[in-house]
């Protein structure tokens, strides 16, 4: 039987859009909460005379 | 026993390091999934979604599990970094359900014609979402250490019994959503072209994880020694 291939590509390209977006976002407050955690936990590593 | 602030610090350079890779490996798939898997030629390009949607499927429900199993030997041994795990694993699992109920409905959308519908295995995974953002609500409401511990364990391991209900929900009920294409009883029924695809999006996105999961339970672990309870989950 004969079937013709949709073109659907924009929406390929907007579920890999939309799952980029969430991965980064979330690494990057990962990120930006993980770099605070180590400055705190050095400043009171070194205030307490090291670990 | 608690967490200490060097094993946390060396936590998150751990995480920080597998979570780079696996976002690098997550590229890789993505590269993979569009230069070199084949087209499926009824559904077109919209399939290739599934190369994205399913792993993150397997991340969350990985993630769920490790929930429930940690919460579970937390209500056993009492260790507060089990508490901790877990929680940070909830966290996670959330991310990787966005992933999965966003670009399901975009696939469903060319495939079935419609964005959503309320069969069993969308509206668990729906439910099995809400559940743990519930929990996450549940630990930022309760300030005792203990009591919260204690009764986020429960909806975590209420979430871990929902799991095989939601992977087993394509055989028990009507549902539009496909059946598993590798994770049954039979060999994978695809062509290895799409099943080496998918398998190595499996391991980048297990692999993203680890990281991701490392660093938030790092996170965790410091803010409960310094006495915080934003970042404690």
């Amino acid at each position: 039987m004969q079937f013709e291939t949709p073109q659907n590509g924009n929406f390929l390209a907007a579920a890999y859009i939309v799952a980029a977006v969430i991965y980064l976002v979330y690494a990057g407050t990962l990120v930006r909460r993980a770099m605070q955690a180590l400055r705190e936990g050095g400043r009171e590593g070194s205030g307490a005379g090291g670990q | 026993m608690t967490p200490d602030l060097s094993a946390a610090r060396r936590t998150i350079r751990g995480g920080l390091v597998l979570m780079t890779l696996g976002l690098l490996a997550a590229a890789g798939v993505y590269i993979l999934a569009l230069y070199y898997t084949p087209m499926e030629a009824r559904q077109g390009l919209a399939q290739k979604i599934f190369y994205v949607h399913a792993p993150a499927a397997w991340g969350a429900l990985v993630a769920f599990s490790v929930v429930g199993l940690a919460s579970i030997l937390y209500l056993w041994l009492h260790d507060e970094r089990l508490d901790l795990f877990a929680a940070s694993s909830a966290e996670v699992g959330i991310a990787f359900s966005m992933v999965m109920l966003t670009t399901g409905p975009i696939w469903g959308k060319t495939v079935w014609g419609t964005w959503w519908t309320w069969d069993a295995r969308l509206t668990l995974t729906l439910f099995l979402f809400f559940l743990f953002v519930a929990y996450l609500a549940l630990r930022a409401a309760v300030p005792d250490r203990g009591e919260r511990a204690r009764f986020s364990a429960v909806v975590g391991i209420m979430g871990l019994v929902l799991v095989p209900f939601i992977h087993l929900s394509v055989y028990l009920f009507r549902t539009l959503h496909p059946q598993p294409v590798l994770l049954k009883p039979s060999a994978p029924s695809m062509p290895p072209e799409m099943l080496r695809t998918l398998l190595s999006g499996m391991g980048a996105f297990t692999l993203l994880y680890l990281g991701f999961v490392m660093v938030r339970y790092g996170i965790a672990c410091a803010a409960n020694v310094r006495g915080e309870s934003s970042n404690a989950v």
